[in-house]
């Protein structure tokens, strides 16, 4: 499944409120021990990526005979030619569009679902549920083929549509689980109060369940975008059109076929590394427990 | 909601309601073919498939003869698509979505069945028919890759032969002053680099179709160029000893040392840089490789390298003037496209002698033409690689386009065992001869 | 009672309730119906059985996969879960700088596959990698090798990366189930002597256990149909030493245009799927998980 099970909802508790839990074990040896496993990982979890930024300042010669050596910065001239060799620029223009379009859609759909799931008092509207999550059973890279063929009697193949409809069409289960809670959670007096006042049921949803649910959105913005963005195989095999293709399809050239410049390719994973990198260390928390609560992705 | 209760309802319920609908199900298939006929509108775009990148010389060409095109058909607009290193997954892709572009690159050989058999690609006999000028600049008995069923379904553009590259310098500072011209010569040369500390040869392992080169290349020289369409045909076994021998030679090389540490891993670009660097003596690689030759860093590299053809075998039926290669990569026309006739137009300006020269001497490729150029301009390994494919006696189509796809994967399977020393050359072949049987 | 509510809800039921049945339903019936058919592109499909099934389970290359796909769950399993939760304790007990660490190891989670594939490609190369230099600037210089070409070695590289994606995302599950136990608790098991270790296997272990048992289940879900990361890296390869469920689906499907034995594969995922998961669920049912 590619939007695995979600997780029972929790924020991280942000640090800052939290300073009544303000133990602060002295150094010991225990705890340089502890410094040591995390300095150890963290070298590990950023190494790489340094490594790659270094590289993308160097000649290809340069890196195949010395592996690790300084970056110089007349080697900036990288960028550019890594930008125009495979058009990162429009790649990830479409890699947006194509992300923020499912998000939307996805977004719409299961919000009002789980409207109509949690206060419609529809019939069956428990089972309904029930087959929505089952979605979550579903390994989705399983459907490549089937979505493929469904497609082209459609004629969404080449179509940037197809893309977000698969993009969207994988976030429902996700989408349907959060706002559901989410609805569940809102209490009852809230609604009656709201239709007392005469409000419509669409005007509710505007004025007082969007507000109110800000959390589960940005959670389900954040989980359903970041897996559309980084989809790589549908949007592969779905898309012929080379004008939009997206980030990680363009990227991917610079893997196999006759292409030897390992110059070009760190700086071209440098230039896609760094936008999500960056978007991660401004939204941190909201990242962070949006993304524990939706378990793994993509 | 608790999990297992809901797990369970569904288990119940969805997965047997699931079975059932899918068990009700129909045969599942589209029309991909149909048409066939028509396509003969004059004016609209028309599009065109190759792997690789626009860059380099390559690029240029296509878009200077492009924009010829187009001003010799007004109303006519040509969208050009590099779909680059996943060029045939793009493809293959298309074939199940019915949706191939009106002129696409592939490769001849069993390889090219499976769009045959989904009737994707038009027959081009009744356009050939009328072309005699242009079949007259193609080299002798090009169409028999592209032939199924007595039809002509693709026109090369791509003549390419798979050859024994080497630095003289590397050779003559271990004390090699020939390059290999026996089998025995190439594994005294591997051993006597080896013990030098010099990496012997280079290959692209990971791409899987150069180990299966090596093989054949020696199945070929023990056995002669027809051993292999015997086998395809059946006259003579998979398990013939020529064939077990080339699995025996293959791991005595594998055993000295002859491919470059972590070979299985390289692919193109790796194996590339290895030996435009100077890192390894001997490059096994297909001719297209000039191009990288010429354009490396290191200006002299053009003056060390030098290429033999695969070596000999003791006591073999082959000769040096059969080669892996030939006629492969080719141009076809979908069966759905609506501008057949100018699609035909294209590829047949494409691959005219005039244009072939052009992309032949620019981007130093071989292509399957009666090439005309002025031989003072490329450099001296280039004309005899030209040299050496008008003289050739014997063609065998690269390995992986020979066989079907499926059977391919097969081989390739057994070839990596083979390499990494799970079985034998015997039982290579046996299960390999087992498995084409069925 | 408010107006036209339950004429509004099934509105609001159907746009989502269409995209979910043409994009999931349809296409997971498709699956399995064409899991039954002899089908290439082009062709109407022949019916053979279960056929398909037979000839898979019968190709060693399909039982390689299969077998590398549990290879590839545990180890992730092995990495993630544990890690996780030792970096998750270790921040939750707040050693000056966790904030930094935390963000830190997170960061391999916002990349995409192809990405972290391109990158971990060169550091595994063989001869420009950053792993092989580091092996041989501290003279370990006889454990280099080319670690996606060996096949001895591919599998456990690509499980590697896996774990180095996700453990960041493990770690931050168990860091908020951690953060969800009352305060009280720990500070109660301090008077009763309680502390490091024993206060980790008494207190701590028992109250994040449900949250363990949903990490196992993610990580072996999440497994069974991995692809993007492997197919970027090795393609399966060398000699299917690395190939898993998704990579042989796909080889079978585009590269061999048997579309049909390709939804046969589909369908094994499928079932794998259902029945780890399930299964799973059925092992952990004494104290049933809660969602939500």
């Amino acid at each position: 499944m590619t939007h695995a099970m979600p997780l029972a909802s929790s924020t991280l508790v942000s640090r800052d409120e939290d300073t009544s839990r303000g133990r602060r074990p002295k150094l010991s040896a225990v705890s340089i021990m502890f410094y040591a496993v995390l300095g150890f990982w963290a070298v590990l979890s950023v190494g790489p990526l340094l490594w790659m930024l270094m590289n993308s300042f160097r000649s290809k010669d340069e890196i195949f005979s010395a592996p690790i050596g300084l970056p110089h910065l007349d080697k900036i001239t990288n960028y550019p030619d890594a930008w125009n060799f495979v058009d990162l620029g429009s790649a990830m223009v479409s890699s947006l569009t194509v992300s923020v379009a499912a998000v939307l859609l996805g977004g719409v759909c299961t919000f009002l679902i789980g409207f109509a799931l949690s206060r419609g008092s529809l019939p069956f509207s428990g089972a309904i549920f029930t087959f929505f999550l089952a979605g979550l059973m579903i390994p989705t890279f399983s459907l490549l083929f089937p979505i493929l063929l469904q497609f082209q009697s459609a004629n969404l193949v080449s179509h940037r549509l197809g893309l977000v409809l698969v993009n969207a069409g994988f976030s429902i289960s996700l989408g349907v689980f959060l706002f559901k809670g989410a609805f569940d959670a809102v209490p009852r007096e809230y609604m009656e109060a709201a239709s007392l006042d005469g409000a419509s049921v669409p005007r509710m949803l505007i004025s007082l369940f969007l507000p109110i649910m800000r959390p589960s959105i940005a959670t389900f913005v954040i989980l359903t975008f970041i897996h559309s963005y980084n989809d790589f195989v549908f949007a592969l095999v779905l898309n012929n059109d080379p004008s939009w293709r997206t980030l990680p399809v363009a990227l991917l050239q610079f893997n196999g076929a006759n292409v030897v410049r390992y110059d070009l390719l760190f700086a071209a994973i440098s230039i896609a590394t760094l936008p999500p990198v960056i978007v991660y260390l401004f939204l941190r928390k909201q990242v962070q427990s949006s993304m524990a609560m939706g378990g793994r992705v993509g | 909601m608790k999990i297992t209760k809901s797990m369970r309802r569904m288990l119940g319920g969805g997965i047997a309601t699931l079975l059932a609908v899918a068990l009700a199900g129909c045969a599942p298939g589209a029309s991909t073919g149909g048409g066939g006929q028509g396509g003969g509108s004059k004016t609209g775009t028309l599009t065109f498939w190759l792997g690789g990148d626009p860059v380099g010389k390559e690029g240029s060409i296509l878009s200077a003869y492009v924009a010829s095109f187009e001003s010799g058909h007004p109303g006519v607009k040509v969208s050009v698509v590099w779909t680059g290193a996943q060029h045939k997954q793009k493809v293959q892709a298309a074939l199940v979505s019915g949706d191939l572009p009106d002129v696409v690159q592939w490769w001849g050989g069993s390889f090219m069945e499976p769009l045959i058999t989904a009737n994707a690609l038009r027959p081009l006999d009744s356009y050939i028919g009328g072309s005699g000028d242009w079949q007259s600049g193609l080299i002798d008995n090009w169409s028999k890759n592209y032939t199924f069923s007595g039809k002509i379904y693709a026109a090369p553009t791509d003549a390419s032969t798979v050859q024994l590259y080497y630095n003289r310098d590397l050779l003559s500072q271990t004390g090699i002053s020939q390059p290999p011209g026996t089998f025995e010569d190439l594994l005294a040369a591997v051993k006597a680099l080896r013990a030098k500390g010099v990496t012997p040869i280079s290959i692209n392992g990971k791409d899987g179709w150069p180990l299966q080169e090596v093989y054949t290349y020696l199945a070929m020289r023990n056995g002669g160029a027809g051993l292999i369409f015997d086998a395809l045909s059946g006259k003579r076994p998979w398990t013939d000893p020529a064939f077990v021998l080339a699995g025996t030679q293959l791991r005595q090389l594998i055993d000295a040392g002859a491919f470059a540490d972590g070979w299985l891993a390289d692919d193109t670009a790796a194996a590339d840089a290895r030996f435009m660097t100077g890192k390894a003596a001997m490059y096994i690689f297909g001719s297209w490789t000039l191009n990288s030759v010429v354009s490396a860093d290191d200006k002299t590299l053009i003056d060390k390298v030098d290429y033999v053809p695969f070596p000999l075998t003791a006591g073999g039926k082959g000769t040096l003037t059969e080669l892996q290669g030939g006629p492969n990569g080719a141009l076809g026309i979908s069966t759905k496209s609506k501008m057949a006739d100018i699609a035909w137009e294209f590829i047949k300006g494409y691959t005219s002698v005039e244009h072939a020269s052009q992309v032949a001497t620019g981007t130093l490729v071989l292509v399957p033409n009666k090439i005309r150029y002025d031989r003072s301009t490329v450099p001296a390994i280039y004309n005899d690689h030209v040299d050496q494919l008008a003289k050739a006696t014997g063609f065998n189509l690269f390995w992986n386009e020979l066989l079907k796809p499926e059977d391919n994967t097969k081989f390739t399977d057994l070839n990596n065992s083979l390499a990494e020393g799970k079985i034998t050359p015997q039982q290579m072949m046996d299960q390999f001869a087992a498995y084409m049987k069925k | 009672m408010i107006r036209n509510l339950r004429i509004w809800s099934l509105i609001f039921l159907l746009p989502g309730l269409a995209l979910f049945i043409y994009i999931v339903v349809l296409p997971t019936i498709q699956v399995i119906n064409s899991s039954m058919y002899n089908w290439s592109p082009g062709q109407v499909g022949t019916f053979v059985g279960l056929n398909n099934f037979t000839q898979m389970f019968a190709d060693p290359s399909f039982r390689d996969a299969l077998l590398h796909t549990f290879v590839l769950l545990i180890g992730a399993m092995i990495i993630q879960i544990p890690l996780g939760f030792i970096f998750a304790y270790l921040i939750f007990r707040r050693y000056i700088g966790s904030a930094f660490f935390q963000t830190v190891f997170f960061i391999p989670m916002v990349l995409s596959s192809v990405v972290i594939a391109l990158l971990w490609t060169q550091v595994y190369n063989q001869d420009f990698g950053l792993l092989n230099s580091l092996l041989r600037a501290v003279g370990l210089g006889d454990l280099t090798r080319p670690w996606l070409g060996d096949s001895s070695s591919s599998l456990i590289s690509v499980v590697v990366v896996v774990g180095w994606q996700y453990v960041g995302l493990y770690m931050l599950i168990f860091l908020a189930a951690l953060q969800r136990i009352p305060h009280s608790i720990f500070e109660a098991a301090e008077i009763d002597g309680a502390v490091g270790v024993r206060q980790l296997k008494s207190i701590t272990a028992p109250l994040v256990i449900d949250t363990l048992k949903l990490s196992v289940i993610l990580v072996v879900t999440g497994a069974v149909q991995y692809f993007n990361l492997i197919w970027a890296m090795t393609q399966g390869g060398p000699a299917n030493s690395s190939s898993v469920l998704a990579s042989y689906m796909f080889i079978k499907g585009l590269q061999e245009s048997r579309l049909g034995y390709a939804g046969a594969v589909a369908t094994v995922m499928l079932v794998v799927n259902l029945i780890l998961a399930i299964g799973l669920q059925r092992v952990f049912r004494r104290e049933p998980l809660e969602l939500g």
